[in-house]
């Protein structure tokens, strides 16, 4: 997907992404641009110069179909909400998703016949959506149109919205201030500073580089992995989404990645040391062929649950993971669940604004089941003490460990 | 600000405020040193040209300033119901005054004819006399187009005066989707001046300069004879001697002094409008003297 | 107080009612698209054409009134034109009453509307535009039900400012009964000759009715127009 945006005082950015990326977030300061580089893109700027090639799955849309919702949700007042959806459907195009899916998504049912006037902040913003969804855009642009639902809601929404860019011929262009959401939900990230373009690649990348380069609070990690069932606990015998756990470069033509180890059974250990088999609302979750458990949160409705070897990432925060110098993961003598073999390839002491403070950021390198596969970044704090007493040293190899995680 | 700077300023502004006073007093002083008499009279907007002319020639040999108000009759008879201060009330018509007289404001011996009103018909195609647009010949009628203009017969007495031209031969009834009605004569004259009418009935007074004027004969209406108003009542009328506060009957003096004073200018310049030399003057104006009222009668 | 109205004072009603009325629909077709236009539209010259159409609140109606006498005038190319093809003159009729209110009110038609429509929130019309209506439906289906407000008080005002037209009606109408003697002539035409009774129970026939007419709209603006809340929520 090439990318040329171009409008004076505003932004200007020339990029290339990843074809098969759909959705694709962006953040960055406030006044950097974000706004402007989405009016752009949906044409609403005269004076800008515009060149997108959205590579879309279907070749024959000559011109493709952009949907932009603001944060405001800019209802019309004169209808309801019924009415503004219905507007939205009277001008669709083809390949709009259906009615109850939206309303069921976007959960909005019970909200359909109040006037917009009633509507709180949330609610209005997630008709907003249903209401671009109706449409049927090819292009789907949310100017922090999340920003006022909760954070289970946010999740929701997001796993639908995922969900539709799968089934559809649809991308999302996304900006939002939530990193934790960004990195979770984005394939490719755009990082805006200063009307210009700071960084542009994979979530868990850019994330890599905001963490390197501005002071960040509440650092995370992201982790790439597949859902896994043990095999006694299948309960898919339909094929694999199709998804690959990593995005193939434009240059290789990696095809569908079968899930990891689907044929071995990969339970969970119990104390008698026989395999029980996924319990109910929890996740075996693989990466770098390690098994990861987390537990999943209750889709909505209209969100399909996870299936095997569908493609996943888990969002870690350093404050959660703790460091081990004992080095067998499969060690139970704790209730924190997760463990990963890592290297430690950086510690960073300073806090912020270069005051020293009682804490350290260790960086982390997942080291990988098998070995040739691209390693992992996993971010841990720990405090000077422990940094003192466990004698922590880059290149030493540790054991990373973390609670049960929430998807 | 320190004190010294303020003090300064503060001196500054009194200067100020000094030299304002002084040239108000100042100004107000001459203004009542040069004060000329006054006299106000409000007149109705047909004779306003000709009343401007004569007041000048007042002005010049008595040192008099007459103020002129023109305005309709009917505003001005209720102006003057409700307080207006004029003292000389120059209607278009007759009623106005008598009203005055009905209504208790003057007394009739104030109130006398000052001219004579002459209705005259214009138009710039045919018919292009009275003659011709009152005879059954003229086909006028078939025009739809045709406008004939006429001041408001309820309101102007020359409207009023061509309503009587036009009824008396019959020609009311058929010409009433013909004819359009201005507020005045003067308005009247603007509508064909504008082109905007074939034809009008106006005061003679506004065309008389004018080519292809018919002057209407005054066998075909009722004169238009208009009078005027003394406003200022004689000074007679107010004794106060026998007031009991001294201060107050001095006042009233003054007052009194003052009012007769106005009331004896009043009769100046009603005498000198109704004087010979004035009254031969105004057919120049396109009006009759007062004295042809009287030789009309026989 | 019926029976104080003279029938022609019924015919004067009757007749600046319908003058009102057709004005201040005409005036709703011709400012809404003009004042949309202006309000999109970016120029140096823009204050001098806001300027002239703003006018007709300046300029005294006897010298509108005047000039229109004069441009109605079979002479001249308008009053010509029309004689030519409807046979009689513009001046002195109900259409010429119509034209020289138009003119009149236009400022009070254009102001609200050219208000209510600068204030819209452009990313209402941005919006649908994503959604794929084209500027014609933006305009119908967007616009005007967003606006419904300031339209509202444009077409009452308009009504309410040529009931009481005054200056222009004297200078062109002629004082026709039936055609262009509208109320306020026939007031100015009873008070001038003197019929004082008939002119105070006209009087107070136009008062009570502007005053329902300017309260109900009142209201209406009150409640309706900013209670739309046309900013974003």
């Amino acid at each position: 997907m090439e990318f040329s945006v171009s409008l004076e005082d505003r932004i200007k950015l020339d990029t290339h992404l990843n074809s098969n990326a759909k959705l694709i977030g962006i953040t960055g300061p406030s006044g950097a641009g974000k706004s402007s580089l989405l009016r752009a893109l949906a044409g609403f700027e005269r004076n800008a110069q515009v060149t997108v090639n959205w590579h879309l799955p279907q070749a024959n849309i000559s011109e493709p179909k952009i949907g932009l919702v603001f944060q405001q949700p800019m209802l019309f007042p004169h209808l309801t909400v019924k009415g503004n959806l219905a507007l939205a459907q009277q001008y669709a195009s083809a390949n709009a998703a259906s009615y109850a899916q939206v309303i069921k998504g976007c959960e909005i049912t019970h909200l359909l016949d109040k006037p917009i006037q009633a509507l709180s902040g949330g609610e209005g913003q997630r008709v907003a959506i249903a209401r671009a969804l109706l449409n049927g855009p090819n292009v789907l642009l949310l100017d922090e149109s999340l920003s006022a639902l909760d954070i289970g809601l946010r999740h929701r929404v997001l796993a639908f919205i995922t969900q539709l860019t799968m089934q559809l011929p649809m991308k999302c262009i996304w900006v939002s201030h939530d990193l934790q959401d960004l990195a979770r939900y984005s394939d490719v990230m755009l990082i805006i500073e200063d009307q210009g373009l700071s960084y542009a690649g994979a979530a868990q990348d850019a994330l890599y580089y905001l963490n390197n380069n501005s002071s960040q609070e509440h650092v995370f990690g992201v982790l790439q992995g597949c859902v896994i069932f043990p095999k006694e606990l299948d309960r898919h015998s339909a094929p694999i989404s199709g998804v690959p756990p990593h995005l193939p470069d434009d240059n290789n033509d990696v095809g569908v990645q079968e899930g990891v180890g689907v044929q071995e059974s990969v339970g969970v250990q119990t104390g008698d040391g026989t395999a029980s088999g996924l319990l109910d609302g929890y996740l075996c979750v693989d990466v770098l062929g390690h098994t990861l458990y987390a537990e999943a949160a209750r889709g909505g409705d209209a969100v399909v649950p996870p299936a095997n070897g569908d493609a996943i990432k888990l969002v870690i925060t350093a404050n959660e993971v703790s460091i081990d110098t004992a080095t067998n993961t499969a060690a139970t003598t704790m209730s924190i669940v997760n463990a990963l073999p890592c290297t430690i390839s950086e510690i960073k002491r300073d806090g912020l604004m270069g005051n020293a403070s009682t804490s350290a950021l260790v960086l982390l390198d997942v080291t990988p089941k098998e070995s040739g596969k691209q390693s992992q970044i996993l971010y841990a704090r720990v405090s000077q003490l422990s940094l003192t007493r466990l004698n922590l040293r880059k290149g030493m190899r540790v054991v990373a460990r973390f609670k049960m995680l929430r998807v | 600000m320190d004190e010294r700077a303020s003090l300064v300023v503060y001196r500054q502004i009194l200067c100020c405020v000094k030299v304002c006073l002084w040239a108000f007093f100042a100004l107000g002083v001459s203004a009542n040193v040069s004060a000329k008499e006054k006299l106000r009279v409000a007149v109705a907007a047909n004779f306003a040209a000709p009343l401007k002319a004569i007041a000048e020639e007042f002005t010049h040999s008595t040192d008099v300033d007459v103020v002129i108000t023109v305005s309709s009759s009917g505003t001005l008879f209720a102006q003057i119901m409700h307080g207006a201060a004029f003292d000389v009330f120059l209607s278009a018509d007759t009623a106005r005054v008598k009203a005055l007289i009905e209504a208790g404001r003057v007394s009739t011996s104030d109130v006398e004819p000052y001219a004579v009103g002459q209705l005259a018909f214009v138009s710039r195609s045919a018919p292009i006399t009275v003659k011709e647009l009152l005879s059954r010949n003229n086909d006028v009628l078939s025009l739809n187009s045709y406008k004939l203009a006429i001041a408001n017969p309820k309101l102007a007495p020359y409207g009023e005066a061509a309503k009587e031209v036009l009824e008396g031969h019959a020609r009311w009834n058929n010409m009433r989707q013909h004819i359009v009605m201005g507020k005045n004569v003067l308005q009247t004259y603007q509508f064909y001046r504008t082109g905007n009418v074939d034809s009008a009935f106006v005061a003679y007074s506004l065309v008389k300069d004018e080519p292809n004027v018919d002057i209407v004969s005054p066998r075909l209406y009722s004169p238009i004879v208009q009078s005027l108003a003394i406003l200022i009542a004689p000074a007679t009328a107010q004794d106060t001697h026998f007031s009991q506060d001294t201060h107050f009957a001095e006042d009233t003096h003054k007052k009194l002094d003052s009012q007769a004073r106005q009331r004896q200018l009043a009769e100046y310049f009603v005498n000198y409008l109704l004087s010979k030399k004035v009254q031969q003057k105004i057919e120049g104006w396109g009006y009759k003297p007062v004295s042809s009222l009287s030789a009309s009668k026989e | 107080m019926t029976e104080a109205l003279t029938p022609q004072a019924w015919q004067a009603i009757w007749l600046t009612l319908k003058l009102a009325l057709i004005t201040s629909l005409l005036l709703m077709v011709v400012a809404t698209p003009l004042a949309w236009v202006l309000s999109n539209w970016q120029h140096k010259t823009k204050p001098f054409v806001l300027s002239i159409l703003a006018l007709p609140l300046v300029l005294p109606p006897t010298v509108l009134g005047f000039y229109l006498l004069v441009a109605f005038s079979p002479q001249s190319t308008l009053g010509g034109a029309w004689v030519s093809i409807t046979g009689h003159p513009l001046a002195f009729s109900f259409e010429g009453l119509v034209l020289g209110s138009l003119i009149y009110s236009l400022p009070f038609a254009l102001q609200p509307l050219y208000s209510g429509f600068t204030q819209l929130d452009r990313r209402y019309l941005e919006v649908a535009q994503t959604l794929g209506l084209t500027s014609f439906q933006r305009f119908f289906k967007v616009v005007l039900p967003l606006c419904k407000a300031p339209a509202i008080v444009a077409f009452g005002l308009s009504f309410a400012h040529t009931v009481g037209e005054f200056g222009v009606v004297l200078m062109i109408g002629g004082n026709i009964p039936g055609e262009t003697q509208v109320l306020s002539i026939a007031l100015y035409e009873q008070v001038e000759a003197l019929q004082y009774q008939d002119a105070h129970a006209l009087s107070l026939c136009l008062l009570i009715f502007s005053f329902l007419l300017l309260t109900g709209l009142y209201r209406f603006s009150g409640k309706g127009a900013l209670g739309w809340n046309l900013a974003s929520r």
